[in-house]
């Protein structure tokens, strides 16, 4: 029964600026979602009865991303009632997740044709909407829970790298987003409309192609008061040997708060003859792990050498990684780990220049990922993202 | 009924009145738990007939205690589950006869006429209306002896004074003098006498028929926001950087405030019988945790025999000190002068000059007005009392002279002399030395039996112990007026032998010892400071000796290398004299007061280890050792020193070691001291880990025969 997990399709909205003034600020979640379902059933004249669920990450499942929102945005576009829909929850990993729970189910021949991927309207269901487990005091005084920002900032200091080390990070990740966009490289973006069909965004917003290394310098951190209120000595409890967190990422090096959403399409051979589909990628393993949670953002580096592992690969069969710009130390660490050289990592930018749609990035990534191997005629690529509690997730794939 | 009365009268108004048979004072235990089972049922019996229930003490001037500590410190901390099942029900059982007695129908009014702390406290609050007479302390001190209310305490002040200030409260434990508590809406009147309180009680009952609590009336909400305000910015502050406060202030070793913190907002989610139980949960598994035992023990158990004068001499008539010598107006003697004008003593502050003396007043000025609870009147009336002399014919009349000069034997018996030839044939001679032998030092005196030795701590004005050294020809009588005068100072003393650095310094010197081997062995400081703060010691070793100065401690052990070498010993430098001599001679790292030690401290920000340590030190890198042998090198060290003065007689009480280790030298708290440290550890597993280190480490750590003769025949330091 067991099959290859083929990506029929990778598609994305635009990002917008996360925030009342944003393009995307007037359309409710469940609109960017059902755009990108409209679109999937579009592009591929798509018998939706043969799509057996679709699951959607968010990070925050509460209010107009409440419940089951895949399956309200099924019912609520032109879809087959027979397509379900489940919403899942895996922090910054959400995205990502559905898209390999996607390829499970197909791959174990459970299910034949699975849509995944997540959507996240930060500026209308801002961070921290739907309340969080760790946040009670209880739970956060026997886990040493600290902010995910400073756990990046102790990132940075254990690894080496400076202010500066970090900001020229930054400026290179708008510099190639700025490029990308300008010269059409995310072939699979998808314009949000309204409902007369009327552009509501069509490029990603946030970009600052033009920001220099002397403006990001200007910036203050934003982590400091973290730092400064508890967390700072919280942190000793994992690592006595800092003596004092020095706090370096700022709005600019870190990933920016935006709306958007992503999906992706998975399948067996079969369901794709039988439907006219052609298949752009295969799902070649996926990986999941944890690490230490206090600091939070050390699993790319495992969950890359997990997934790799499990393919019999190596770091140089990688043609090109995508890892999410969550704070700009998370790249350099991984790239200093695993020895990857600048051009083969985020060559169109990430997170840091285009936004972290917290539940969404995980798939949006998988399709930029893929645009680029296939403007590029390159072979395989490699998905990883860090994400809360420690989690790290990685996922590679392979064009056919 | 033995311990409760009820007392109805005409107007059916019942008066429910503790009065504990052979107790001094009431407390919240099995006798209680019966006798108010009783109560409770009886009232309800009657509920229809009565008016109302008036709630108070037999005892003259005692309302309450609060749980009994003695039955507590009994319980077997390894309980199974069945019979912590057991204990979980007979807290609900305690709680609930709270609970009835506030929702029998009728108006409960409480009159404290005594400290109400603890149990005695939460009774209180499960009344609808609470008098007090003026003065009275009331509060919910459990906190400072690991443990919680469990008598649904957190339950009720979360309702009457909001989260925020429940926490504030119940974690530091406060004890609030009445008319504070007044003004927090805990307590509803205040009285000069009980006529009076009982009369207003009785008014109260028959004006307010309807009385209920706050959360038994409709649309009743917590004061200050609840936990599902997510709106309400500063109660969301509070529960997001309130637990890193805690981690940070405890270091994650006081269960008791982790408890406090979390009982308060879990019970602030919930409705009220819901929340007795969460609290309950929370208490019980304080009850039967190792730190809130530790704590029990010495700030308890320990502690109360030691104001109770156990290590005083008996048969000796308690003494008060009405004129007081000091001897050196430096920064210790001006202290203890302060100290002693301030509780009502006369002092004569004696220095070699008048300036000099002059100065040591003005110290005191100073102090007089850094203390916000100190007025200009009581300035005035405390300073009025300091005599600044450079004479020693001033020192005549004093019933007890302290000397608070330079350590140097040679200058210490001139003051000797000096003094003894105008005081009384009575008066005490007290010698404040941190380390010079009292008995040698007793040799210059003509009357040795009144030869005591009385170490204060720096700052003498805030630092809470003194350390009493019977010399070996210090007679009992002296040593019972030494202990007189320094709880006459409001002082906590504890009592040792004669013995090179006595208790206290020896036990300290062997940490900071310890800091210096490891900086020597380039071992990274930063982990150095982390261990010996994540152990919950106040301050690292390092940090320690950049407070006293670099300086200082050097020429302290030039003075003890002096000082060995006349008396015919041979010195031997450690890696303290070592790396001292190189701070101060080859850095020019002097200490905090001199620009910087082993820290730097810059004008704005926080201090941060100086950066050439590195280069003096590890120059070839850092070593490597596991984190947990450098937590214990840092607190095993001191307490085998410990047992080792207790093995060489300086020490006989293990609850004059534990409580002087905490308060004198920042033993950590949650231990419960040096020698409780070890019971807590397993003194068996503690003399293995001891072995281990002493491999390791060096003869530091070698198991005293003490120790092993207790591992040996499983017995506990007490």
């Amino acid at each position: 029964m067991a099959t290859e997990a083929l990506i029929y399709d990778a598609i994305r909205t635009p990002r917008g600026k996360g925030k009342a003034g944003g393009a995307l600020y007037e359309v409710k979640p469940i609109d960017l979602l059902t755009r990108l379902l409209e679109a999937m059933k579009d592009r591929h004249d798509l018998d939706t009865s043969r799509v057996e669920d679709v699951i959607i990450a968010t990070g925050e499942p509460v209010d107009e991303q409440g419940q089951d929102i895949a399956k309200a945005a099924l019912i609520y576009s032109s879809w087959d009632d027979v397509t379900v829909g489940a919403q899942l929850h895996r922090f910054c990993a959400g995205g990502l997740d559905a898209v390999n729970l996607a390829a499970a189910k197909v791959a174990s021949g459970f299910e034949d044709l699975v849509c995944a991927g997540g959507v996240e309207s930060m500026s209308r269901v801002g961070i921290g909407a739907s309340g969080a487990a760790m946040g009670d005091p209880w739970v956060s005084m026997n886990s040493h829970f600290i902010s995910q920002g400073l756990g990046a900032d102790l990132l940075a200091q254990l690894d080496g790298f400076s202010r500066e080390d970090v900001d020229r990070y930054a400026l290179q990740s708008q510099q190639r987003a700025a490029n990308a966009r300008d010269n059409g490289y995310f072939t699979s973006l998808v314009p949000v409309t309204d409902m007369n069909g009327v552009t509501i965004l069509d490029h990603d917003e946030l970009i600052r192609g033009d920001t220099t290394l002397a403006a990001l310098a200007a910036l203050n951190p934003s982590f400091q008061m973290f730092n400064d209120f508890g967390h700072g000595d919280v942190l000793k409890f994992k690592y006595p040997q800092i003596e004092n967190v020095s706090c370096i990422h700022t709005p600019g090096n870190s990933s920016g708060i935006v709306d958007g959403a992503g999906l992706v399409m998975v399948g067996n051979e079969q369901v794709g003859q039988d439907l006219g589909l052609t298949p752009r990628a295969r799902i070649v393993s996926c990986a999941l792990t944890g690490t230490e949670p206090t600091i939070m953002l050390a699993g790319p580096v495992p969950a890359t050498q997990k997934a790799l592992q499990k393919a019999g690969l190596t770091v140089d069969d990688i043609d090109l990684f995508e890892l999410n710009e969550a704070f700009a130390a998370v790249v350099l660490r991984f790239q200093q780990q695993l020895d990857i050289p600048d051009d083969k990592i985020n060559v169109n930018g990430g997170a840091i220049a285009m936004g972290h749609p917290i539940g969404a990035t995980g798939a949006m990534i998988v399709g930029s990922l893929l645009d680029e191997l296939e403007r590029r005629n390159l072979k395989r690529g490699l998905v990883t993202l860090c994400a809360g509690g420690g989690i790290g997730i990685a996922s590679i794939i392979e064009r056919v | 009924m033995e311990y409760i009365r009820l007392e109805t009268d005409s107007d059916g108004i019942v008066e429910l009145i503790f009065d504990q048979q052979g107790k001094d004072v009431n407390v919240m235990g099995l006798e209680y738990e019966q006798a108010m089972s009783q109560a409770v049922a009886e009232l309800e019996s009657m509920k229809d007939r009565i008016t109302g229930v008036y709630v108070r003490s037999g005892k003259p001037g005692q309302f309450f205690a609060g749980g009994d500590i003695t039955a507590m410190l009994e319980l077997d901390l390894d309980a199974g589950v069945e019979k912590k099942e057991e204990m979980f029900a007979g807290i609900m059982q305690t709680k609930a006869l709270l609970r009835r007695l506030e929702t029998l129908g009728v108006p409960v009014v409480c009159g404290i006429n005594g400290a109400a702390l603890g149990g005695g406290f939460e009774i209180a609050l499960a009344c609808h209306h609470r008098l007090a007479l003026k003065n009275v302390a009331v509060g919910l001190p459990e906190a400072q002896i690991g443990l919680m209310p469990g008598a649904d305490g957190v339950v009720r002040l979360v309702r009457y004074v909001g989260m925020q200030e429940a926490i504030g409260l119940i974690s530091t434990g406060k004890r609030l003098k009445a008319e504070a508590a007044l003004e927090k809406g805990l307590l509803h009147q205040l009285f000069d006498t009980e006529e009076e309180m009982h009369a207003a009680a009785r008014a109260w009952i028959v004006a307010n028929p309807q009385a209920r609590q706050p959360w038994d009336q409709d649309g009743f909400k917590i004061p200050g926001g609840s936990p599902s305000d997510k709106d309400d910015q500063a109660i969301q502050g509070l529960m997001f950087f309130g637990p890193a406060n805690v981690m940070t202030q405890t270091r994650g070793l006081m269960p008791a405030q982790k408890a406090i913190f979390a009982a308060v907002v879990d019970v602030a989610r919930v409705d009220f019988d819901t929340a007795a139980k969460i609290e309950a949960r929370y208490f019980l598994s304080l009850l039967l945790d190792q730190t809130a035992r530790n704590m029990m023990t010495a700030f308890f158990v320990q502690m109360n025999a030691l104001n109770k004068g156990a290590s005083r001499p008996d048969g000796y008539e308690k003494t008060a000190v009405s004129k007081l010598g000091l001897l050196g107006a430096g920064q210790m003697g001006a202290g203890i002068a302060f100290v002693a004008a301030k509780n009502g003593i006369e002092v004569v502050l004696k220095d070699i000059s008048l300036e000099a003396a002059e100065r040591g007043k003005a110290y005191s000025a100073q102090v007089c007005e850094s203390n916000k609870r100190i007025d200009e009147d009581q300035a005035e009336e405390i300073l009025s009392r300091i005599h600044p002399t450079a004479d020693y014919e001033d020192l005549r009349g004093c019933d007890l002279v302290i000397e608070a000069v330079f350590e140097n034997r040679g200058v210490k018996a001139t003051v000797t002399r000096e003094s003894e030839a105008v005081l009384g044939e009575e008066a005490v001679f007290a010698s404040n030395t941190s380390a010079l032998p009292i008995t040698e030092l007793a040799e210059a005196s003509v009357r040795r039996p009144n030869f005591v030795g009385m170490h204060f701590f720096s700052p003498a004005e805030k630092m809470p112990l003194v350390e009493i050294i019977a010399g070996e020809q210090t007679s009992d009588a002296t040593l019972a007026k030494a202990f007189d005068l320094a709880q006459q100072l409001g002082k906590t003393p504890i009592v040792v032998n004669d013995g090179p650095g006595f208790f206290t310094s020896r036990v300290i010197g062997k940490t900071i010892a310890q800091g210096h081997n490891m900086l020597e062995e380039s071992v990274d400081p930063v982990l150095i400071e982390s261990a010996a703060k994540f152990n919950g010691s106040p301050v690292g070793p390092l940090s320690a000796i950049d407070e006293i100065s670099q300086e200082t401690a050097y020429k302290n052990g030039l003075q003890a290398r002096a000082d060995v070498e006349e008396q015919g010993g041979v010195w031997e430098d450690n890696a303290a004299s070592r790396v001292l001599e190189r701070m101060v001679n080859d850095f020019g790292r002097k200490g905090k007061v001199h620009g910087g030690g082993y820290y730097e401290y810059p004008e704005t920000g926080k201090k941060f280890l100086w950066p050439g340590l590195r280069d003096a030190f590890a120059a070839a890198g850092y070593t490597e050792l596991p984190y947990q042998d450098i937590k214990d090198r840092l607190t095993f060290c001191q307490s085998l020193e410990a047992v080792r003065a207790m093995q060489e007689g300086v020490i006989d009480s293990v609850g004059d070691g534990n409580i002087g280790s905490i308060m004198g030298i920042g033993f950590p708290a949650q231990t419960g001291g040096v020698f409780q440290a070890i019971n807590a550890y397993g003194v068996k597993a503690f003399a293995e880990r001891a072995v281990e280190l002493a491999e390791r480490y060096g003869e530091d750590f070698t198991p005293p025969a003490l120790l092993l003769e207790k591992a040996e025949k499983g017995e506990l330091f007490t």
